[in-house]
Parts: structure tokens; C-alpha cells; sequence
């Protein structure tokens, strides 16, 4: 690294994709992929963790670290998606 | 055997800031198929490099090598990665159809270096090097010509 004080790494542009990294104060990685020309991506992960911080960890049937299955989770995250994709 | 990674050095050309369209440089590595380091030159590096400049060659080659194999994996339509941010700088990266790898290390404003990063190959490399009978592909670049004219091209779209 040329510069001092780099964190790793958190954009990742290539010719078909983006790939944005967002990573959590308590170690936790999240990554999206998109279009070349996306905007506001770190806003989506950002939200992404309040529905994590929401339906995953609030829910007393799942245990850290584990694959995630919540539905709910599921059903808001394709809601994201939709959402964004349709903002363009 | 010549020593794998030879780098130019430059005394106090090397420490003179170079921008580029008014975008601050931290360095340029050009590297052949088989990861030698060919051409390096750094500009205001903020951090030097820690030990061996070599051991830093085969770093940036592994890791360009294993990025590439990621992006084909999960890249959903054909085509290479060209810019690779971190919070504290960017990574530029252009290869040629030849295996020639060009990494150009930016501040993060920088906008899109793939066209500087084409002038250098197309205009500075074919010419100096490729079109100079003295060159051999697996040499590492010591013509002054290809250098000088790489620092006035930074220079002058600055």
C-alpha cells in the first residue's frame, strides 16, 4: 500500500460489474454487485445492515454465525432490491 | 541471472510531485506475463515501502493475479477489472492483450485512468520499447527515452 493508514479493500470496478464492500464495526462483511454505473450502493449496504441489525440478530431463532434463513430478512432484502432497481 | 524486479531509480526525479490532470500519483508498475517487474516509479509515496522492493513487486503481481480470478468468477458477463479502491487510494489497472499488466496507484479522486493508462501503453510503450531493436520483451525497462517520455506525458495533462 502507498499510503499509510488504508483500511482493505472497498470498490472493486470491472468492465460488467461493481463490487461495493461494506464492513461492520463487529467484523461482519458485507458485499454487493452491480451495474457499472450504480449509485449510491453504500447507502444499500448500509441499509442492508439495518434490516440485518432488524430481522436477523432481533430474531430468537437464529444463532450467530450461522447461515441466514429468516424469512422476513429474505422478503425485505428482494424489497431493497426491487426498490433500487426500479429508481434506476 | 538478472535480478527479478530491477527498479529505475531516479535520485530527485523520483521525489519531484507528479499530477496528472491535477490528480496526485503514488506509483506505477508495469509488469510482463510472467509477473516480472519491468518499470517501476514511484511519486510522493506517502508511505515508503517496508523492506524489500521486490518482496512489494511479487505482492502487487499475487495480488493482481488472484483479483483477476476473482472477477471472472463472478463477473456476469465477460471483461476484466480496471479500478480497485481502498479508503486511502485507488489502483488502476490495464492489461494488454499480450499479458502486459499496467498498475497505476492514484489518490481516490482520481476519475477514470484507463484512458492514461491506454496513451502509456499505445503511444509510450509500442513506441520507445516495442519499435526499439535494442528491447527484449523479458528486459526490464532501462531507456531513457520511454522514461522521459512518460514523465512528460504525466507532466503535461496535468
Amino acid at each position: 500500500s502507498p499510503v499509510p493508514g488504508s483500511s482493505a479493500m472497498e470498490l472493486l470496478e470491472a468492465d460488467s460489474f461493481v463490487l461495493q464492500s461494506f464492513d461492520t464495526v463487529t467484523g461482519l462483511k458485507f458485499f454487493v454487485t452491480a451495474e457499472p454505473e450504480s449509485k449510491h450502493l453504500d447507502a444499500v449496504l448500509k441499509d442492508v445492515y439495518m434490516l440485518y441489525s432488524d430481522y436477523v440478530l432481533k430474531n430468537p431463532f437464529y444463532e450467530l454465525d450461522m447461515p441466514i434463513h429468516c424469512e422476513r430478512f429474505i422478503q425485505k432484502l428482494m424489497k431493497l432490491a426491487d426498490d433500487y432497481n426500479k429508481r434506476g | 541471472l538478472r535480478p527479478f524486479g530491477a527498479s529505475v531509480a531516479f535520485g530527485k526525479r523520483a521525489l519531484l510531485a507528479t499530477t496528472c490532470m491535477g490528480v496526485a500519483l503514488y506509483t506505477l508498475h508495469i509488469f510482463n506475463r510472467r509477473g516480472t517487474c519491468l518499470f517501476y516509479k514511484e511519486w510522493n509515496r506517502p508511505s515508503p515501502s517496508r523492506g524489500d522492493l521486490t518482496q512489494d513487486h511479487k505482492l502487487m503481481f499475487g495480488f493482481l493475479f488472484s483479483l483477476k480470478q476473482l472477477v471472472s468468477k463472478i463477473a456476469p458477463k465477460k471483461g476484466g477489472f480496471y479500478a480497485c479502491n481502498t479508503s486511502a487510494y485507488k489502483l488502476n489497472y490495464f492489461e494488454t492483450m499480450s499479458g502486459l499488466r499496467f498498475v497505476l496507484c492514484t489518490e481516490l479522486a482520481a476519475g477514470d485512468m484507463r484512458e492514461v493508462l491506454k496513451y502509456i501503453y499505445a503511444n509510450i510503450f509500442v513506441e520507445c520499447l516495442v519499435k526499439n531493436p535494442l528491447w527484449k520483451a523479458e528486459d526490464p525497462i532501462t531507456c531513457p527515452l520511454f522514461t522521459q517520455h512518460l514523465q512528460n506525458y504525466l507532466e503535461s495533462i496535468s
